[in-house]
């Protein structure tokens, strides 16, 4: 049975019921209304992020869903950065929209989705110096001068291993 | 929107997918350091996570010291992942202190917190006798210890601690560094690596590996029996055998006497995978007769992984049919250098009759051409699925067409191309067969 879900931007999306299960969020709404035709809106995510989403719970609709036997938060960084051929070319979008769709895995709770989001912005800093990582992001070095000097004398200590 | 608009929980788990698992050898302090200098924002969510802060390595510096006094209570109170083992083995470090005062140092700093311990791994011999906390029971979350050391000059049968009862001990390795073998009874242990033991650290005699088994029989999932036991010590016989009814994975290199113990006296109902070298060894009348007359001893056994292959193969090829029965899928060259597909290697993988699935870590196709052409000779059932790891080039348009008709499923991941003597991997996709021939 299809099911419909509207966006922030009044736009509807009908998909099959299996691939909106792929969110939790979608997943509890609907056991909590039963069935019904009422459109379920999902006022924190917009239409184009909610298609690119979409693509993503469709090629993976038949995945075993996450048990919730994940392992513990300690343990959860044995994880690998590595990324599935398909989902390394579904991720590879602007920069704009990889933290859009991260905000909206996170968001509808559709954590595989939320890992490959994460793991490429990880593999996007690797082998890159603070200043080369600024600029990537545009981000602003905003720190003190007593953090510079503490973060000087790390780099020493670290240097030094 | 920018990086920094994300929720700080969502940048929490970027960084600790990009700093390295804290349980693995990786030193993650480059990354650590790298992370607190970008940004306040970045800086302080790596602050406030003490997960990311968990891997202390033995530092070999004044200035290394410092650093690690500065992220231990960064860790608050997160379970600790400790390594002694230092990067380089020199007697002195180029500032005079010997690897020795610096592991003694690292210890002291860090005693206090053994409540936390999680992971040690220690290859320096003093270190391991200096780990006092987990000889007297102060660390109860102990999951993993692994002590890789060399010889030190003293009886280590008398001076050996007692390793103590603990209920989360999950994995023990220990090479060249004996404990209490007649005093065990940690029985929590599932993946158990034996390695290197000499007359002076000695390994378990007979009588004590079967007891440390015993102890061990519904809980331990892996099992490793490395390098040569000194002393050679007499068969024990039990009068009933020892049931290692979770055992799935038994990891040997020589079959030498403490490997053919265990497959004397214990039974392997579960036992899917076996890594090995060939040929097995000097195999005893005893464990030959066993076989014989318990041709499912083995039976379980699906896949085989080969570590090496010595000359002389040929002779002990029955006696290695006759120990594994059921092998039907090979593993070949993973984790060592086999560069050749060798005459002992061919002849093996030929004439191995029960192999329908194949993994091969480097070859050409022209040899693995070779041998599956000689195989069918013999056994004209073509192999369910073939694995390549990485297929030496150039690829012969003639050989990847006769091994595709021959194989149900092959899969090549990488294509080594050497030109000019640089070599290079690509992705199997990105290989072009042209026509003429080669890539």
């Amino acid at each position: 049975m299809p099911v419909l879900l509207v966006t922030s931007d009044n736009e509807q999306f009908r998909v099959e019921k299996v691939v909106a299960q792929r969110s939790v969020l979608i997943k509890n709404m609907l056991e909590d209304v039963g069935e019904s035709d009422q459109p379920i809106p999902l006022p924190n995510v917009t239409a184009p992020v909610l298609k690119k989403v979409l693509e993503y719970c469709d090629h993976h609709q038949t995945d075993p869903l996450p048990t919730g036997d994940e392992p513990s938060a300690d343990e959860s960084r044995k994880r690998t950065t590595d990324i599935s051929e398909w989902d390394q070319k579904f991720i590879t979008v602007d920069q704009e929209m990889l933290f859009e769709i991260i905000l909206a895995a996170n968001y509808l709770d559709i954590k595989p989705l939320l890992d490959v989001g994460c793991k490429t912005v990880a593999n996007m800093i690797k082998g890159k110096s603070p200043e080369e990582i600024r600029k990537l992001f545009n981000i602003v070095n905003d720190f003190t001068p007593e953090e510079e000097a503490q973060i000087k004398k790390e780099n020493e200590w670290a240097e030094d291993r | 929107m920018l990086i920094n608009g994300l929720p700080v929980e969502i940048l929490g788990i970027i960084f600790e997918l990009f700093v390295p698992s804290p349980d693995c050898w990786i030193d993650p302090t480059t990354y650590l350091v790298l992370l607190c200098s970008v940004c306040r924002l970045w800086r302080q969510v790596a602050l406030q996570n003490p997960l990311l802060w968990t891997a202390l390595h033995l530092p070999m510096s004044e200035a290394a010291f410092q650093w690690t006094e500065c992220i231990l209570p960064r860790s608050r109170s997160a379970p600790l992942h400790i390594f002694v083992v230092p990067k380089y083995h020199e007697p002195k470090s180029p500032a005079g202190t010997t690897i020795k005062e610096w592991s003694s140092r690292f210890l002291k700093l860090i005693e206090g917190h053994s409540q936390r311990w999680r992971t040690v791994e220690v290859d320096v011999p003093e270190a391991a006798i200096d780990l006092t906390p987990i000889w007297k029971g102060q660390a109860p979350m102990l999951q993993k210890l692994v002590i890789d050391t060399l010889p030190l000059s003293r009886d280590s049968r008398n001076t050996a601690p007692v390793l103590p009862a603990n209920n989360h001990l999950a994995l023990l390795d220990l090479s060249g560094f004996p404990v209490r073998w007649d005093q065990w009874n940690c029985t929590s242990i599932t993946n158990l690596e034996l390695g290197f033991f000499t007359a002076r650290e000695p390994g378990p005699n007979p009588i004590e590996l079967c007891n440390i088994l015993s102890l061990l029989s519904t809980q331990l999932r892996e099992l490793s029996i490395l390098g040569k036991w000194q002393p050679i010590s007499d068969h024990v016989s039990n009068s009933t055998p020892i049931l290692l009814e979770s055992l799935e994975s038994f990891t040997t290199s020589r079959w030498e006497w403490p490997v053919q113990e265990v497959l004397l006296n214990c039974s392997f109902p579960v036992l899917e995978h076996f890594d090995t070298k060939l040929p097995l060894g000097n195999l005893s009348i005893r464990l030959l007769s066993r076989l014989s007359m318990e041709p499912a001893l083995l039976q379980s056994v699906k896949r085989l992984s080969v570590k090496d292959i010595e000359d002389e193969l040929e002779v002990s090829m029955e006696e290695i049919q006759l120990v594994f029965p059921q092998a039907s899928h090979v593993q070949f060259g993973y984790g060592i250098d086999l560069e050749i597909l060798d005459h002992s290697s061919s002849c093996f993988l030929s004439n191995w009759a029960c192999m329908d699935q194949l993994d091969i870590y480097e070859a050409s196709l022209a040899e693995i051409r070779q041998i599956l052409a000689k195989r069918y000779e013999k056994y004209p059932t073509p192999l369910l699925e073939l694995k390549l790891n990485r297929a030496l080039g150039p690829i012969h348009r003639a050989d990847y067409e006769w091994v595709i008709s021959r194989v149900k499923c092959l899969t090549i991941e990488q294509v080594v191309i050497t030109c000019n003597g640089i070599s290079e991997s690509l992705p199997f996709e990105n290989i072009y067969i042209i026509p003429q021939g080669v890539v």
